[in-house]
C-alpha cells in the first residue's frame, strides 16, 4: 500500500467534493489518497482502501493471490469504524 | 417516561456501563424529549404549512466530539441525512470556529444534505468557555429558489435549477442577525416573509435546545451527561448488532425501478445486496444504474437515510435514536450511480422518490429471512404536488409544496394503513382548510380510492383521488410522482397495489389528459411550471399498498366488510378473493366461486 492523507481546505471556486472510492461516502476535509496503479483514488481512510484493494483482487481472477482474502466481518468492521462516521473518539 | 428496555441478551452490558440505569434513563429520555421540544417549537411558531401542518422537520443533538446524541421521531428522510450534513459541517468549519449564540445555515445536497430545499440550523452550545454539545434542526422550506415555486422542478437537468444552494454560511454571530446573507437569502426565495418566519422558527428551536442542554449540565454536571451520553451510544449501538443478528447470516438480493427521471426516456434499476454478518449488515448497491439525467437522484446521505429507516422499522423501536444505532448499518453505494449522484446532478426527487423505493428495496431483500416482519410495497411515491403564483386576494406570491398520502403496504399480521404519508415522509397532508383559505385552489372531492389496495391475505393500504380546481387566473404547477407505471410490488403470493396518476381537466372539457397528453412534458408525472386557468382542474390519484399473502386465504368476513365500506368492489371481491359478495334484504353474505373453493374452505 502506498497512499497518503491529504487535508482540503473548503473549495468555493471549484466544488470538487471527493467520494470513498469504496463505500462512496463523500468526504468533507480529510481524504486519504491511494495510489492505484499510478492513480490517487481517493479513501476514507487507509484501512478502507486496503478493503477496497485486497477486495479488487480478489474478485479479479487475473490478480487474484493467495492471501487476498479478507472476510466479509473483516470487511464490515473496518468499513463501520473508519468510513461510516467520521467519528470523533 | 420510557425505560431503557434492555433485551436479555444484551443485559451484560450493563457491567460496562459507567453511569447508572436510573442516571441513564433520565438523560436518555431527557435527551429525546428536548429534541421534541424543538420540533414543537417550529410547529407553534413557523409561518408555513410545511412546518405547522406537515412537519417537514427533523430536530438532533450532538455532543462535544460531534455524535449524534439524540433525535426524536419526525422526518425519516431527515433523520438519516442530518447525521451527514451536521458531520460535514463539523468537518468543513473545523473544531474552534464557533462563538456562544453563532448561528450556521446550510443546505447544500453535496455537503450531506437531502436536497436543496432542506435547510440545517446548527449551533453550538456552550457552558462557561467550552463547547458542550451541538444543537441542530432540519427543515423543508417551502420556497427555495428553484427554477419552479415550491423547489421540486420534475425536469430540472442540473443542481443550479433546484434552488439557491447555501455553503455553511453564519445566519448570527453572537446573536446578531448576519443581514447580508439574510438579504440574500430573501432576494433568491419567492416568498421571503414565509422564509423569514420558517428561519426564526428554527433558531427558535435552537434556543430551546440550548437552553435545556445547559439546564441538563447544571443539574448533573457535564461529566455526568458526557458519560451518560457515551453509555447511550455504546447501549444503542450494542442492542441494534443484537438485532441485526437475530437476522439470518446470508445474502439476499433485490431490485426495483424508478419509472422516469422527467427529462429523459428509460427506468433506472436500483439494485442491492444485503449482507447480514452476524451484529453487522451491509447494504451494497453496486450493479444499480448510472445517475439519472433529471432530479430522480439520491445522495449518499439520502440513501444511507433510507437504509436507516428500514432497519428502524425493522428492529426494536425504543433502542436510543444515537450514534450507536447506526453503527452496525453499513452503506456501499459507487459514486455515479442514481443511489449516489455526482455533482452537480440534479437530484430533488431523489429525497422524496428515490428514497422510499430504496426502503422497500431493503424490505423485498429481507422479505425470506423475516417474513414475520416485512411488509409489501407502499404506494412508494411522495405524489409531489407543487404550485404557486400571486394570491388574487392579497397580490402577494405564494408557493406551496403538497405531498399526498399512498397506500401502504399489506403487513404479516394486518392489512396496510390507507393515506398516509411515504415512508421516508412521517409527514401530513395538505389539510383542505389550507388550501382553500391559504391560497386560491378549491378541493372539489377527497376519496379513498376503491380497489387500489393490493389484494392479499392482509389487505394493501388503499390510495386516493383528490380534485382540485384553479380559482385565480394563473396558478403554476409541477409535480414529481413516481409508480405511475411500475406497480408497488406485493409479496408472499399478494398482489400489486394500483398505480398513481396526475391529470389534467381544462375548463370547459370533459375528460381527463395526463399533462404529456396536454401539454407535451416529456413524463407524465414529472413536470414543472405548467401553467392553468381558472376553472381547470388537476386530479391527483395516490397509489395503493402491495398485498401480503394469497388473497384466497383473505376470510369472507373481511372481504364482505371491504366491499360494504367500499374499499373493494364486488368485482374485484369476485375477481380476486374468489367471493361473490351481494347485499340482500339489508344484509351482506359471501359464496366463493371454483378458485377459491379450489384453495380449501374459506374460513
Amino acid at each position: 500500500m502506498s497512499g497518503r492523507w491529504i487535508e482540503r481546505e473548503p473549495m468555493y471556486l471549484s466544488f470538487d467534493v471527493y467520494n470513498c472510492a469504496y463505500c462512496g461516502k463523500n468526504v468533507p476535509r480529510h481524504v486519504w489518497l491511494e495510489d492505484v496503479d499510478g492513480d490517487d483514488v481517493p479513501f476514507c481512510a487507509p484501512e478502507i482502501a486496503e478493503v477496497h484493494l485486497r477486495t479488487r483482487l480478489r474478485n479479479d481472477p487475473m490478480t487474484r493471490r493467495p492471501d487476498a482474502d479478507l472476510g466479509i466481518t473483516e470487511q464490515l468492521r473496518m468499513v463501520r469504524q473508519n468510513c461510516k462516521a467520521l467519528r470523533r473518539d | 417516561m420510557t425505560a431503557l428496555a434492555t433485551p436479555p441478551e444484551s443485559r451484560s452490558v450493563a457491567a460496562d456501563l459507567v453511569a447508572d440505569q436510573v442516571t441513564l434513563t433520565v438523560i436518555d429520555n431527557y435527551l429525546a424529549t428536548t429534541c421534541r421540544e424543538m420540533g414543537i417549537a417550529m410547529m407553534r411558531t413557523a409561518y408555513s404549512p410545511m412546518f405547522n401542518e406537515s412537519l417537514d422537520f427533523s430536530c438532533v443533538l450532538f455532543d462535544a466530539k460531534g455524535r449524534l446524541s439524540a433525535q426524536a421521531e419526525f422526518c425519516p428522510s431527515q433523520i438519516g441525512t442530518i447525521k451527514f450534513t451536521v458531520e460535514w459541517m463539523l468537518d468543513e468549519l473545523g473544531p474552534d470556529i464557533y462563538r456562544p449564540g453563532d448561528v450556521i445555515i446550510m443546505n447544500d445536497p453535496y455537503r450531506g444534505s437531502g436536497h436543496i430545499p432542506e435547510h440545517t440550523l446548527l449551533k453550538a452550545v456552550f457552558h462557561g468557555d467550552e463547547i458542550v454539545g451541538f444543537v441542530a434542526n432540519c427543515a423543508h422550506l417551502a420556497e427555495p429558489g428553484a427554477k419552479a415555486p415550491g423547489g421540486l422542478a420534475g425536469d430540472a437537468t442540473d443542481i443550479f435549477q433546484e434552488g439557491l444552494r447555501i455553503p455553511p454560511l453564519w445566519l448570527e454571530r453572537e446573536g446578531v442577525p448576519q443581514e447580508d446573507v439574510w438579504k440574500i437569502i430573501f432576494a433568491n426565495h419567492r416568498t421571503p416573509k414565509v422564509t423569514y418566519g420558517d428561519l426564526m422558527a428554527m433558531v427558535g428551536s435552537l434556543n430551546v435546545a440550548e437552553r435545556r442542554l445547559t439546564s441538563l449540565i447544571d443539574t448533573y454536571g457535564y461529566d455526568t451527561v458526557t458519560t451518560a451520553t457515551e453509555d447511550l451510544i455504546g447501549i444503542a449501538e450494542r442492542r441494534m448488532s443484537e438485532e441485526i443478528r437475530r437476522i439470518p447470516d446470508g445474502e439476499y438480493r433485490f431490485s426495483d425501478i424508478i419509472e422516469d427521471d422527467g427529462v429523459a426516456e428509460g427506468s433506472y434499476v436500483i439494485d442491492c445486496t444485503v449482507v447480514v454478518d452476524g451484529g453487522n449488515v451491509a447494504c451494497d448497491f453496486t450493479g444499480s444504474d448510472g445517475e439519472a439525467a433529471g432530479p430522480m437522484n439520491a445522495t449518499y446521505a439520502v440513501t444511507a437515510s433510507a437504509v436507516y429507516n428500514a432497519f428502524m422499522h425493522i428492529t426494536d423501536p425504543t433502542i436510543p435514536r444515537n450514534e450507536g444505532c447506526y453503527r452496525p448499518i453499513n452503506i456501499i453505494a459507487p459514486p455515479g450511480t442514481i443511489v449516489n449522484c455526482e455533482f452537480p446532478a440534479p437530484l430533488v426527487g431523489g429525497n422524496t422518490e428515490v428514497s422510499p423505493r430504496i426502503t422497500d428495496i431493503i424490505f423485498g431483500a429481507l422479505a425470506d429471512p423475516l417474513p414475520e416482519r416485512i411488509p409489501a410495497s407502499l404506494g412508494g411515491t411522495s405524489c409531489c404536488f407543487l404550485f404557486g403564483g400571486r394570491h388574487p386576494d392579497s397580490g402577494d406570491l405564494y408557493s406551496h409544496f403538497h405531498f399526498e398520502g399512498i397506500g401502504w403496504g399489506g403487513r404479516p399480521a394486518a392489512d396496510g394503513n390507507s393515506q398516509i404519508i411515504v415512508i421516508n415522509g412521517n409527514c401530513r397532508n395538505t389539510p383542505v382548510e389550507v388550501f382553500e383559505s391559504r391560497y386560491p385552489l378549491r378541493v372539489d372531492s377527497y376519496r379513498l380510492l376503491e380497489d387500489s389496495g393490493g389484494p392479499g391475505l392482509n389487505r394493501g393500504g388503499l390510495g386516493i383521488e383528490r380534485i382540485l380546481t384553479m380559482v385565480a387566473d394563473e396558478v403554476t404547477v409541477s409535480a414529481i410522482f413516481n409508480r405511475m407505471r411500475v406497480d408497488p410490488f406485493g409479496i408472499g403470493g399478494g398482489k400489486p397495489g394500483a398505480n398513481s396518476g396526475i391529470y389534467v381537466r381544462l375548463a370547459g372539457e370533459e375528460a381527463w389528459s395526463t399533462f404529456s397528453e396536454k401539454f407535451g412534458t416529456m413524463s407524465p408525472s414529472k413536470f414543472s411550471n405548467i401553467r392553468l386557468r381558472r376553472g381547470d382542474q388537476v386530479m391527483i390519484v395516490a397509489p395503493g399498498g402491495g398485498g401480503w399473502g394469497d388473497p384466497l386465504e383473505r376470510s369472507s368476513e373481511r372481504v364482505v366488510a371491504d366491499v360494504a365500506e367500499g374499499f373493494v368492489t364486488p368485482e374485484a371481491a369476485q375477481r380476486e378473493y374468489g367471493l361473490v359478495v351481494q347485499r340482500r334484504n339489508g344484509t351482506w353474505d359471501a359464496a366463493p366461486t371454483a378458485a377459491r373453493a379450489d384453495t380449501g374452505p374459506a374460513s
